[in-house]
């Protein structure tokens, strides 16, 4: 080393100064994007998919035009979502033993309405616990879920038994239904888009064989589905299934029926807080109002995507809380 | 009546004294000199030891003494003699020990042992470092300072395989509490995890009087195994002829009563019939009790048909009250022997559960090897509930200290001070007993939730008092509060609305504003207190959303009226902030002197009890253009920038995962537009997987330097340490000056701050070990996900120690990372607890309205008197199921927390100097004010409202366009490190230009090919760390010659991190080495005269070797060095270990000169290699 450095020149002493740095600013601003004319846009549209446009287009041009989303772990353990899934599951299982049921003339189900309710709810226990003991061996954590759902399952029979005086019977779930929209993008080529989901459940009506009924089910308290119902244009998901069944009532397995009563049924009611607070359902007011409202609006939101404009990130927070947009979006930094 | 304080008395090293201090009257300078006089009285530095709280305080505490023995050191005469004299020394006295006080400062820092100024924890860690082997404590153990994330790393695969029986318990919590609260009291807050002291002490004394858990709540409950009250009454002989007499009564009451009569007729009959009360109770219940379960109105106050019935009969009134009060009280002992009933199961199945959680918690903690700070106290506690032991330790560690100074006592868990306790009792009845110096304040004990007691003030003032004589001092009297926030301070708690166990005197303040250019102003003068008007509350009506969704956003369902509430208050607030900015002069100190300055942002504390609205208040303080620094949940890692380093990290482990990618080209890292993501986005479509490999592939210049960066990035990723990589990145990305253009003026310096801060606790974490990038990766988020487990509406404490644990990880201060005039700027907004032990001339408490203090509905009934080795009563509760002696103790313990209330306000109140305000919005009664909180409670002591007329002054506050300026483009300044020197900037910049043209890549490829057939060396991998680890576990030496059996192979994988093929593997070679026989006299017990693993020997010039085992013979002492494998005699690497251990033999000689020494080299094969330099 010492060797090498003679032969080297000598080493300058320099004084090192440590200037403060001076630069003029560029704050980021709001994000704002315009779709390239490549970009594609995707010509179907899930429900979500919608609410994530109403909620914040810049949210859907993230997701959906660039097509960024969390990639799911490998194992992510049971979570709300799971929990979701899994009720979702029971429910359909439950549901389509009781249609077999009441094909057996001699069962049980047809003696009377406490016997039917026993029925009713010693089967919805079982499935439950079906669908759940895997769950269950995997993270005991998870006997927590079931048997909070089971301490809802006698509340959850009497709404049924209710709906089913109604005249109301249980008919289908877990159907994939959609329509197309048709419309001309601004090079006048005509675009077929397709707003597709899969809807909870469809009943039909004994007595009225033209009206049917769509049913989603939410796995949290009335107080935010009221609030859901409140704005159901920005999240018209029941909408949606009722617009598919109506435009394509074979598909939705609806023949000669229109669905005109459309509901939210929560799997989370408040069983402790007195009967007043035990509320099981809510219905879509003024559905047919809506449906206009909500046919007019997605054909414009539509229709000013495809004509790609200006996509903006102008939420308020409390949509921005979880959302996965955020590193892309920049919100916090402008 | 204020009483002069006898420093003489407090000072006097002579005594043991007790000082119970005000805020701000000088707690830690008391403190300090005590020190100084022990010290001149003769003390030597070794026989002091000064316990506290924190390693700020400690070190805060160190910092002084020092600092004033310095200044002792060079002071003149007059100066040091009216420094000693404040100490209370007399003049005479003063003068006499003037040369002695100078030479203190070189005598301490000569003497070669220091002065012990430690915290509780570090002193258990000494304590149990040096515990007797029969102690049962195991040395090589790490502590964690995470104690929540161990817990669910230890408690993860519990659930995965619950017995039945479990399960069974598990739903009896489930039937009851559901879900959510039984995790709560499983593994959160209710959870024995939080009471592990007080569970360990409440089983020793379980096993002392040979019973169960259980069995004590059982003595307890009365009814309990008792038959049903209801049913024992309802079998009474009396009973039928009640129920007539209560027909008849009812048949001729009111026309409610009549209606009500048809069902006694059939309880008649049913009790006729011999049935039983259960299946009527609840339709009975309503004839006695409200639904609230109180007696009825009319039982006392018959209702006058009836009277007038009965009166009519010539029946007895009373009797007819009687009969009814008798089924009052039958149902009411019903409702308990239910509650006793239902609390004993629950709390069978809760037993159970926690036994067999805290078994697995401890068992997976023994196979990690770790500890917490928990551990470390019950291991302490344990080992000294024997006064041997505490003697055996104080001659075991030299350590019999002749004086010990507590700080902040009220902190002090029960724990703790039986450990002290025990202390204390160790040192012999020969005189030697020690001098004790206590202070603190009950009246600032605000950690109920780590468990602090501030009754343990009181016992160990008996204590003391009794044992060593000591003197109790009140010190009433503060240097801090001017006069106006001490009167407030006193009109608040001597309004008689204390609870009855208060204690609280009036105090007195020595504050006086300096008159040397006071202005003119009362309030300079005195200080001033108001209370600000609460904000209205209004339901909001949200405007409906127009036009499509791109137009304009959706509305806000979010934003709640309580949320808006607090918006406007912080508007309020910053508005008041300008205002004060403007007109108000604050006394500062600079070099001893005093002067009056304008005031600046960092002269503001904004106090919240919860952090619930924080960034409501946010938002208010950005929009008034207001810097400030928030102790927000989550905080340094939530952030964007630092969210962006975490997605770049992950990229460079995962390059396919295309969100974290997306971020990083969007972040100012890389500053990607939006046509450029576009781009990416677009040539995807063309047969990519990932945007990984679409931005690998992609040719426009700007893209594929982003590219380049990031290869380069992620093929060092493989080889540099976290820390190393990251300074690498800000260097080579120029990532400060990138960050500082584009954030905003106003967040600028925190964003900066932040980012120093992340590369400080990249270096920290994990002790400063090397963590693989994809472990640093997990425990970040581990941590990040640990935040936001915490939702708002659950126990703020929770919370609070929630981020305290953060702000130990890593410990990391962002503040210090700032220049001096950024902190200036800034307004701090903190939690009352955030701001203990600080002291501001303005504070403003916010959302005091929402104070009042309520109790608790489920939780852990402990009742553990300061005086009591083990808790008396330990059991589940719900406040619906409370009986008898457990409601007494349910209100002593509500009485405490009670408290705790009021020393939050005293503890906010009594931060202020200068100035106090109290803000908060209106509550939902009739007039908004809730009379309970803290706003309603100054209001009543007379405080007055200020009028905001005064400060909703316009060229005060800030103007749209200005703070429309702000948002935009600026000069600014920041400090920064670059390079001047011309050669390194010429070269860092060719370096750059290499690295996005490529050619670095070329060239680091070509070298990683030709290293790639060299050789590499297997000791420097982890491997070969594992392996000496393992053997230095499980071979004994002198120190420790009983060792632990083969650890399990899972025990290793948790232990060492590895998988389960490296542990077997290593299993294999240990045995190997065990078993080989050649090795047994160097390894196993008996043959030698002494052995030391792992021993670290130093040079003459004080560079430093360890050696991996020596061992004593007879003759010689041998060197033994760990391989894995011995290389071929006469390569590069076996030349290279023989040069190493010839050090080890020079070294070794240095100190050992009496035996001649041999060096081996020991293989995982078993071989054993003696290496000498001869061929």
């Amino acid at each position: 080393m010492q060797s090498a450095l003679k032969h080297q020149n000598p080493l300058q002493v320099i004084d090192l100064k440590f200037e403060p740095y001076a630069g003029q600013s560029a704050p980021i601003q709001m994000a704002v994007s315009i779709p390239d004319k490549d970009l594609a846009i995707p010509v179907t549209v899930s429900p979500s998919a919608y609410k994530a446009l109403r909620d914040c287009p810049y949210r859907y041009y993230v997701s959906s035009l660039l097509g960024l989303r969390k990639a799911k772990e490998f194992e992510e353990g049971f979570d709300a979502s799971l929990a979701g899934q899994t009720l979702h599951s029971l429910l359909k299982t439950f549901f389509q033993a009781l249609k077999t049921e009441e094909e057996k003339s001699y069962s049980p189900i047809h003696k009377g309405e406490e016997i039917r309710r026993q029925w009713m709810i010693d089967h919805l226990m079982l499935c439950s616990e079906k669908e759940f003991e895997r769950l269950i061996a995997g993270d005991a954590r998870v006997l927590g879920t079931l048997r909070d759902w089971q301490k809802q399952v006698p509340s959850f029979i009497d709404w049924q038994l209710k709906r089913e005086k109604e005249g109301w019977r249980y008919h289908d779930a877990e159907l994939p239904v959609g329509f197309t929209l048709t419309l001309k993008d601004p090079d006048g080529l005509e675009r077929e888009i397709n707003i597709a989901g899969r809807a909870d459940r469809f009943d039909i009506h004994i007595s009225n064989d033209a009206a049917a009924a769509v049913i989603d089910y939410k796995n949290q308290k009335m107080k935010k589905i009221k609030d859901r119902a409140e704005y159901i244009l920005n999240d018209p998901q029941l909408l949606i299934y009722a617009r598919a069944a109506n435009e394509n009532p074979i598909a939705a397995h609806l023949p000669g029926r229109r669905v005109e009563k459309a509901e939210w049924v929560t799997l989370k009611a408040e069983l402790d807080k007195g009967e007043a607070k035990n509320i099981r359902a809510n219905a879509v007011e003024d559905m047919p109002e809506l449906m206009d409202q909500f046919s007019i609006q997605i054909e414009k939101d539509l229709n000013v995507l495809w004509a790609r404009q200006p996509m903006q990130a102008f939420a308020p927070n409390s949509v921005c809380k979880y959302c996965e947009a955020r590193g892309i979006c920049r919100k916090g930094m402008w | 009546m204020r009483e002069e304080f006898d420093y003489p008395l407090a000072c006097n090293p002579e005594k043991s004294v007790i000082v119970s201090a005000c805020a701000g009257s000088g707690k830690t300078w008391l403190l300090v000199a005590r020190m100084i006089r022990l010290l001149l009285a003769g003390a030597k530095p070794q026989e002091i030891l000064a316990l506290t709280f924190t390693r700020k305080a400690a070190q805060e505490m160190r910092d002084r003494l020092y600092g004033l023995l310095e200044e002792f050191s060079t002071a003149d005469d007059k100066t040091l003699t009216k420094e000693l004299k404040d100490r209370g020394l007399t003049a005479e006295e003063a003068q006499k020990l003037l040369p002695q006080a100078r030479a203190l400062y070189l005598k301490v820092l000569s003497s070669p042992q220091a002065i012990v100024i430690d915290t509780f924890h570090g002193w258990f860690g000494r304590l149990l470092g040096a515990a007797p082997v029969s102690a049962e404590v195991q040395p090589g153990f790490n502590l964690r300072e995470d104690a929540k994330r161990l817990q669910e790393e230890c408690m993860e695969d519990w659930w995965g395989n619950l017995s039945d029986l479990l399960k069974k318990h598990y739903d009896v919590l489930l039937a009851e509490f559901g879900a959510h609260e039984t995790q709560k009291f499983l593994m959160g807050n209710y959870s024995l995890f939080k009471q592990r002291g007080a569970w360990i002490f409440f089983q020793d004394a379980c096993i002392a009087n040979g019973v169960k858990p259980i069995d004590y709540l059982r003595q307890v409950l009365p009814y309990l195994g008792k038959p049903n009250p209801l049913e024992t009454h309802w079998q009474k002989t009396q009973t039928a002829a009640d129920l007539d007499i209560m027909y008849k009564c009812f048949s001729h009451g009111t026309p409610t009563q009549q209606a009500k009569a048809a069902f006694i007729e059939e309880l008649i009959a049913s009790h006729r019939a011999g049935k039983s009360v259960i299946e009527i109770a609840d339709q009975w219940e309503v004839y006695f009790l409200t639904q609230k379960r109180t007696p009825l109105a009319d039982i006392a106050k018959m209702a006058v048909p009836m009277a007038n019935y009965v009166n009519a009969e010539g029946g007895d009134l009373v009797r007819i009250t009687d009969i009814r009060n008798d089924w009052v009280e039958a149902y009411q002992a019903f409702f308990d022997w239910q509650s006793e009933t239902l609390i004993n199961e629950l709390n069978i199945a809760w037993f159970a559960m926690s036994e067999a959680m805290l078994e697995h918690l401890a068992r997976s903690k023994e196979s990690m090897r770790v500890r917490d700070f928990d551990d470390l106290e019950i291991g302490v506690s344990q080992l000294m509930a024997s006064a041997a032991n505490a003697s055996y330790l104080q001659a075991r560690l030299d350590a019999k200290y002749s004086h010990i100074l507590i700080d902040e006592f009220q902190d002090t868990n029960p724990l703790q001070w039986q450990i002290l306790r025990s202390w204390l009792e160790g040192y012999g009845d020969d005189g030697s007993k020690p001098n004790i110096f206590i202070v603190g304040d009950p009246k600032q004990s605000i950690y109920r939730f780590r468990r602090a007691d501030p009754r343990l003030f009181e016992s160990a003032q008996v204590f003391l008092e009794d044992k060593l004589g000591a003197v109790y001092l009140p010190k009433n009297t503060t240097r801090r509060n001017a006069p106006a926030i001490n009167d407030a301070v006193n009109a608040i708690f001597m309004a008689g609305a204390l609870p009855a166990s208060y204690r609280y005197s009036e105090q007195h303040t020595d504050w006086t504003p300096l008159l040397d250019g006071l202005p003119s102003q009362d309030f300079s003068a005195k200080g001033e207190v108001f209370l600000l008007p609460l904000i209205e509350r209004v339901e909001n009506d949200q405007l409906q959303r127009v036009g499509t969704a791109f137009d304009a956003p959706i509305e806000d369902v979010g934003q709640t009226a309580s949320d808006q509430q607090r918006y406007e208050e912080g508007k309020q607030v910053s508005r008041l902030i300008h205002h004060i900015l403007a007109t108000r002069q604050v006394m500062d100190k600079k070099d001893g002197k005093e002067f009056w300055r304008p005031a600046r942002g960092s002269d503001f504390i904004l106090l919240v009890k919860r952090r619930k609205y924080l960034p409501q208040y946010e938002q208010a303080l950005r929009e008034a253009v207001l810097a400030y620094d928030s102790s927000r949940l989550g905080g340094l890692l939530n952030t964007l920038e630092i969210d962006d380093l975490i997605a770049l990290l992950t990229v460079l482990v995962s390059p396919r995962h295309d969100l974290p990618l997306a971020q990083v080209l969007r972040s100012p890292i890389f500053s990607f537009t939006e046509a450029q993501m576009q781009e990416l986005s677009i040539s995807i479509s063309q047969g990519y997987t990932s945007w990984w490999d679409a931005l690998q592939a992609n040719q426009s210049p700007l893209i594929q330097k982003a590219a380049r960066y990031l290869e380069h990035w992620r093929v060092l990723g493989e080889a540099l340490p976290v820390h190393d990589l990251l300074d690498l990145i800000y260097h080579e990305s120029n990532l400060r000056i990138q960050y500082a253009i584009t954030a905003q003026n106003l967040a600028r310096a925190q964003v900066l701050a932040n980012l120093d801060a992340f590369l400080e606790l990249a270096l920290n974490q994990d002790g400063g070990r090397y963590p693989s990038l994809s472990r640093f990766i997990d425990e970040i988020n581990a941590i990040r996900q640990g935040d936001d487990d915490e939702t708002p509406d659950e126990g703020d404490v929770e919370a609070e120690a929630a981020s305290e644990a953060n702000e130990e990880i890593g410990e990391v201060d962002v503040e210090s990372e700032m220049s001096e005039e950024e902190r200036h700027r800034r307004v701090r907004l903190m939690t009352i607890h955030g701001a203990k032990g600080l002291e501001a001339p303005f504070i403003i408490m916010l959302d005091t309205n929402n104070t009042e203090w309520r109790p608790p509905h489920r939780g852990v009934l402990l009742d553990w008197s300061p005086e009591d080795a083990s808790p008396r009563h330990l059991s589940l509760y719900t406040s619906a199921s409370l009986t008898g002696e457990r409601s007494t103790i349910f209100k002593k313990e509500n009485e405490v927390s009670q408290n705790e209330n009021w020393n939050l306000l005293y503890v906010a109140m009594t931060r202020a100097k200068q100035g106090l305000w109290l803000s908060g919005v209106d509550a939902r009664t009739k007039t908004g004010i809730n009379e309970r909180s803290w706003y309603g409670r100054a209001l009543a002591a007379g405080l007055n409202v200020l009028d905001v007329a005064l400060f909703n002054l316009p060229n005060e506050n800030h103007q749209v366009d200005e703070i429309q300026q702000e948002l935009g483009s600026m000069p600014f300044k920041m400090d920064h490190f670059d390079i001047v020197w011309d050669a390194a900037a010429k070269d860092h910049r060719d370096h750059l230009a290499k690295i996005e043209s490529g050619a670095l890549a070329e060239e680091l490829t070509v070298i990683l090919l030709e290293r790639a057939k060299e050789e590499p060396d297997p000791e420097l991998l982890q491997e070969g760390t594992n392996f000496h680890r393992l053997l230095e576990f499980l071979i004994p030496d002198s120190g420790n010659q009983a060792k632990p059996p083969m650890p399990s192979e899972q025990e290793l994988i948790n232990w060492m991190s590895i998988d389960q093929e490296q542990a077997k593997d290593l299993i294999v070679r240990a045995k190997t080495v065990l078993a080989t026989s050649e090795l047994k006299p160097y390894l196993a017990l008996g043959e030698w005269v002494a052995a030391w693993n792992e021993l670290d020997i130093a040079t003459a010039e004080g560079k430093g070797y360890r050696i991996d085992r020596l061992v004593e013979f007879d003759d010689h002492l041998a060197i033994l060095d760990y391989k894995l494998s011995i290389p071929q005699k006469g390569s590069p690497l076996h030349q290279k270990y023989l040069a190493q251990l010839q050090i080890y033999q020079t070294q070794l000689s240095r100190i050992r000169e009496d035996k001649p020494s041999k060096v081996y080299l020991v293989s995982a094969a078993g071989e054993l290699v003696e290496m000498n330099a001869t061929p």
